[in-house]
């Protein structure tokens, strides 16, 4: 058991892929309870969530001989939850069913700072808390992904396939949404 | 064991259990394998495909003269406008799209934005084109084939592609073979595809510009009448294709 604790995603999935199958269970455990976290986060109805990190698991199954070893294992898989995810929404009709970003048109100078993703963290906290509904949907999951789940800029870009300074863009513009949502909250609690 | 870990456990054993009932099965490598080589084929064959209309369109524009009417003045920019082959264009606009977002699906494709990731696409494909007409005759020697009846499926396009629309237009052009002192003589491009003939070119009133000399090319404007072409506009034009006898 200890030994399993230490091997890395990547080294599981390649047992997997070797036909080791009872190994995808560690992967299950892994990532079930990740998975619910953004999927409450990223839907607005909670009740079918377990349903759908169900079918995220059984559609990595099925696909685990796509995947690259050689490459992260989380991002791979949460692109699989995100492309449900967002499935779930257009069922809940809350996106259109093909919609074009203008921000993946051009390209995006943009520098990742830990260190202001650390001092935004303890800002963004309770805000996140308070008004991440507020936020339309691709500037919520980038949030989420960014500050909640710890992805990289780098690998947000392979999650939602989109270039990584439009990841940037969306965060920057996601965090003043964030805040004037939040101020706007506070103003009304306060009267 | 909290109610947490219970239905972790319980997610688990369902899978597990759908995994070893063989209702859950992982696709085979050569799935996968199969499906990026059909998606390649898919983009290759798009891309042979735009790159051919590509050539076409440069071929079309060339044999036509169209392309160098767009010196010859308002009326001359308008008209080549006009003559361009939109359809086929938009055909290609279409096929430059699908490739582009085809390409998105890969790595490269959606690191890159969309802008550049089209315009590379353009680029390619518009290269592939100017090779094509650069270095081989193959639109030349489909045309003749077209013109012979020997083209299936695409000899329609060939066959329209005609060497003078311009004749329709009273728009004549051509290399001049004499000067006399109030006419030419040249040999214009003809209304039958690939061909040409000599007329006698009569100015009405207009002087021949000084600096025209023997073996120039030129655009004509004006009326042809038994044979005679009466000049009322000249201008300087590119050469003829090199395919015309």
């Amino acid at each position: 058991m200890e030994n399993e604790e230490n091997l890395t995603d990547e080294q599981i999935a390649l047992s997997v892929q070797q036909g080791d199958k009872e190994k995808f269970g560690i992967l299950v455990k892994r990532y079930d309870s990740k998975l619910s976290r953004y999927g409450k986060k990223f839907l607005s109805r909670k009740e079918n969530i377990e349903d759908i990190v169900q079918d995220v698991f059984i559609n990595t199954y099925q696909n685990i001989q796509s995947f690259d070893p050689a490459l992260k294992f989380s991002p791979w898989i949460y692109r699989i939850a995100h492309n449900a995810f967002v499935n779930g929404l257009k069922k809940q009709s809350f996106l259109p069913t093909t919609y074009f970003d203008f921000d993946i048109l051009l390209s995006h100078q943009i520098y990742e700072d830990p260190d202001e993703k650390e001092r935004d963290q303890q800002e963004l906290k309770k805000m996140i808390e308070v008004s991440l509904d507020t936020l339309d949907s691709k500037y919520k999951e980038i949030i989420i992904l960014h500050y909640l789940e710890d992805f990289s800029y780098k690998e947000i870009s392979d999650i939602l396939k989109i270039p990584t300074g439009t990841v940037g863009v969306r965060i920057k513009r996601g965090k003043e949404i964030l805040k004037e949502a939040y101020q706007e909250i506070e103003k009304q609690h306060g009267q | 064991m909290d109610n947490k870990e219970l239905e972790q456990n319980k997610t688990v054993e369902n899978i597990l259990q759908k995994i070893e009932s063989g209702t859950l099965k992982a696709y085979p490598k050569r799935y996968f394998r199969l499906r990026i080589f059909l998606f390649i084929l898919l983009i290759t064959i798009i891309f042979i495909l735009s790159a051919f209309l590509c050539s076409f369109i440069l071929f079309n524009v060339n044999f036509s003269g169209q392309l160098s009417l767009i010196g010859f003045g308002t009326r001359g920019t308008l008209l080549s406008l006009k003559l361009f082959p939109w359809v086929l264009f938009l055909i290609n606009a279409i096929l430059i799209i699908l490739a582009g977002f085809l390409a998105r699906t890969f790595r490269f494709g959606y690191k890159t934005p969309v802008i550049y990731l089209g315009l590379g696409v353009i680029i390619a494909m518009s290269l592939a084109g100017i090779f094509v007409n650069q270095i081989t005759n193959l639109h030349y020697i489909l045309w003749q084939n077209a013109q012979k009846n020997k083209l299936p499926l695409v000899g329609n396009i060939y066959r329209h592609t005609c060497a003078s629309p311009l004749f329709s237009e009273k728009i004549y052009r051509g290399k001049i073979l004499a000067i006399e002192t109030d006419s030419l003589t040249a040999n214009i491009q003809s209304e039958k595809c690939g061909q040409t003939s000599i007329y006698r070119i009569i100015f009405n009133g207009l002087t021949i510009p000084n600096e025209t000399k023997i073996g120039d090319n030129i655009f004509i404007e004006g009326e042809m009448k038994n044979g005679i072409i009466y000049a009322e506009t000249i201008g300087p034009a590119p050469s003829l294709p090199k395919f015309f006898r």
